[in-house]
């Protein structure tokens, strides 16, 4: 009851950052992209304390379904996007990354039967302290992966406003410089890939205990590699064939897309032993 | 050009590499999208020959597989060949040629000139670089490398997978797997798992299944399943042990997981005139012949079905009769009732149920590897990701009462780190100097002393 209060405070704060980082971006008022800032962080602070929240009333680390993922999600997200402000200030990303965030959110909300977003108890095979290795690192991996998406999106629509030199073209001067996006965007690319292998060691380590096998072609296991194979390659053709600026974030952007169907496609569309989260 | 490529050369390169990846993506999609189905016609025929109903565990998935291993080795080599010579490169440029980098700073400061140079190369040191350095027509130069190491990064990186790989390997010529549904009460070795390929009588221990049980949450979904077992050895005492789901046992490198369970149904069968003629446990749903006869039976418990049940609470078994392999006669009876079967008076009856515990049976020398590969893995990738490797060069030249400084520097992977390095040791200097006079990279504006 009061989780889900505290869940739409997060969502309605969210929301509200988003819609002052557009006024930020047509304004050019630098104090309301700061603003924008604070309300994010206000709406990462709901969103840790509806954490907490299902934290004390489940009695485990709330990351064992749908609901709870895909809150622990929004919140890695922001996490990451909350250094990055921070540390570098970069201006609109929130514009970019934020309605990522407000997606999963709006999804939990319209979209998802309250069945699933109940505290359940641990099925067996779940009962392991790989858990909260494998679901937390999943969770940072995503966020810097989103966040490199947020950066490769940004990207792409500044070169195309530079290209077409239309009336956009002067609102997309006030993103940042493309080589500090394409730059940025490698960056995250490298931790969240760095996670990523984490999350696949991790789950091969906990499927070797529950399962018996460290690797079964289980549709999430599959698509987590190629997942992990986008971005290898993303990073191969940066480093020696210097593939960079649209190409990397092209890939960047495939890469996100295949970390988001690794996480909801192969849920809905695919069966496997991977059938809770 | 590369006509003079031999085909090693073009198989370990880059590009081969990523059009393997590539391929192992689209095959990889493929595999997780094409649902298992019968095909007929010539669409069937392929879709057989191809394996497409298990891609994963196809001939050409593992072809593939095998190239892109094959490829990483490859490469991994020629890569350690050339590695050493890269690392003994250690050039030095003077200002002239700093000014032409695109990353790269100027500034005057003041001090005595000996002093500055020696503690310039100091504080470098101290900020974890590794220097070298050289006095050249009044310039004093000096390189400086950050992050070294992470050179080798990548190589660990790939080399990473070649232990894996072996783990893979040493798993499948030595390792077994195999799956046995076993009856409370229930003794067996390992020669006797179906799918082990274990030969008969090496295996020097044997399993006891003593209880399974499952335990609950207060809304009765399970908890947790468990197995306790006994280990029965020659010339030692049995030892005790619990198999749970995450729990699995490990027994002299072989493990137990605890897979399934379920329940057998033990029949006996009689003749006309009483006498046992056979009695046994079976599994629901599995046929059992009725000895001198050409009938056949299955058992089952229809309960078992509902949700919710518990192991041991039925009330009534189903059980279906065939001769040959027609179907006869399908029925519902209580525990130990007499089932007559045929016109000799044959009797079934359905005694009782026995819980059986669904363990699967694996040893597999290769996880080791697996795991220090994957360690491996992850070292290497920090070193190359998180290092911030990058190289500085700085020129000290006298001028005048004061001191020119050139900072400039190169980085393989990350332009932002560069010039945030460069940035700091830039102020570092400044703040080594007694007096900062100006920075010229500032269009002359005298930045404020006050640091």
């Amino acid at each position: 009851m009061y989780e889900n209060m505290v869940f739409s405070a997060a969502f309605a704060l969210y929301t509200a950052a988003i819609l002052l980082y557009v006024w930020e971006l047509a304004s050019k008022r630098k104090v309301v992209g700061r603003f924008a800032d604070y309300v994010t962080a206000l709406g990462w602070a709901a969103n840790t304390l509806a954490l907490i929240m299902r934290y004390v009333s489940a009695g485990r680390l709330p990351l064992a379904n749908g609901y709870e993922f895909l809150v622990a999600f929004a919140w890695g997200i922001v996490l990451f996007f909350l250094w990055v402000q921070y540390r570098y200030r970069f201006k609109s990303v929130g514009l970019f990354l934020l309605p990522v965030v407000w997606v999963l959110l709006a999804y939990i909300a319209v979209e998802m039967p309250s069945s699933q977003k109940m505290v359940s108890p641990l099925m067996p095979a779940l009962k392991s302290n790989w858990l909260s290795v494998h679901v937390a690192t999943a969770i940072l991996s995503y966020g810097a992966l989103a966040l490199s998406f947020a950066l490769a999106v940004m990207f792409l629509v500044k070169e195309s406003c530079n290209q077409h030199n239309s009336r956009m073209a002067e609102l997309c001067q006030s993103l940042p410089a493309m080589e500090v996006l394409d730059e940025s965007c490698y960056r995250f690319i490298t931790v969240g890939f760095f996670l990523l292998s984490l999350v696949i060691i991790s789950g091969a380590i906990w499927a070797e205990q529950a399962w018996g096998a460290y690797w079964s072609w289980d549709p999430k296991e599959t698509w987590s590699l190629i997942t992990w194979l986008i971005y290898a390659a993303c990073l191969h053709v940066r480093q020696t064939y210097g593939w960079r600026g649209r190409r990397s974030s092209v890939i960047a952007v495939i890469g996100f897309a295949a970390v988001l169907f690794t996480f909801f496609g192969v849920n809905y569309w695919l069966a496997g032993l991977h059938s809770y989260a | 050009m590369s006509g003079d490529k031999s085909w090693l050369d073009r198989f370990r390169s880059m590009q081969t590499g990523l059009v393997l990846v590539a391929a192992i993506i689209i095959a990889s999609i493929a595999g997780t999208v094409i649902p298992p189905q019968d095909w007929t016609g010539s669409a069937g025929t392929w879709y057989n020959r191809l394996q497409l109903n298990d891609v994963f565990h196809s001939w050409w998935y593992a072809g593939l597989l095998t190239l892109a291993a094959l490829n990483l080795i490859a490469c991994s080599f020629y890569r350690l060949t050339t590695l050493p010579k890269r690392r003994g490169e250690k050039p030095l440029f003077n200002s002239g040629q700093i000014a032409q980098f695109q990353k790269q700073t100027r500034f005057l400061i003041t001090g005595n000139y000996s002093d500055i140079c020696a503690r310039v190369v100091k504080l470098l040191k101290m900020r974890g670089y590794e220097t070298w350095h050289d006095s050249q027509s009044g310039e004093y130069r000096v390189g400086a490398q950050y992050g070294g190491l992470s050179t080798w990064g990548s190589l660990i990186t790939h080399f990473s997978f070649l232990i894996v790989m072996l783990g893979v390997l040493i798993g499948a010529v030595f390792g077994f797997q195999g799956s046995i549904n076993a009856p409370v009460g229930a003794v067996f070795g390992l020669d006797s798992i179906p799918g082990s390929g274990v030969a008969p009588g090496t295996t020097g221990f044997k399993v006891q299944i003593d209880d399974f049980h499952i335990e609950r949450y207060a809304d009765s979904t399970p908890s947790g399943y468990f197995s306790r077992v006994s280990i029965i050895e020659e010339q030692a005492a049995p030892q005790d042990a619990t198999i749970g789901v995450n729990q699995p046992l490990n027994y002299k490198g072989v493990k137990f997981y605890q897979a399934g369970y379920g329940e057998a149904i033990e029949v006996l069968i009689t003749s006309a005139d009483g006498k046992p003629l056979k009695s046994g446990l079976v599994m629901p749903g599995q046929r059992f012949a009725i000895p001198g006869t050409d009938y056949t039976a299955t058992a089952a418990i229809p309960a078992a079905s509902q949700p919710g049940y518990d192991l041991g609470t039925a009330s009534q078994l189903a059980y279906a009769i065939f001769q040959g392999n027609q179907h006869i006669k399908t029925g519902e009876t209580g525990f130990d009732m007499p089932v007559v079967i045929g016109s000799q008076g044959h009797t079934v009856r359905l005694v009782k149920t026995v819980p059986y515990t669904g363990l699967l049976v694996k040893k597999d020398p290769g996880v080791p590897l697996i795991w220090l590969g994957s360690f491996f893995l992850l070292c290497g990738m920090a070193m190359s990701f998180f290092m911030r490797p990058h190289k500085l060069w700085l020129v000290l030249r006298a001028d005048g009462a004061r001191i020119m400084v050139t900072v400039g520097g190169t980085a393989s992977k990350n332009q932002v780190v560069l010039a945030e390095s460069i940035e700091a040791i830039s102020n570092e200097i400044k703040r080594l100097s007694n007096l900062q006079t100006g920075d010229l990279t500032d269009k002359g504006v005298l930045v404020d002393a006050n640091v």
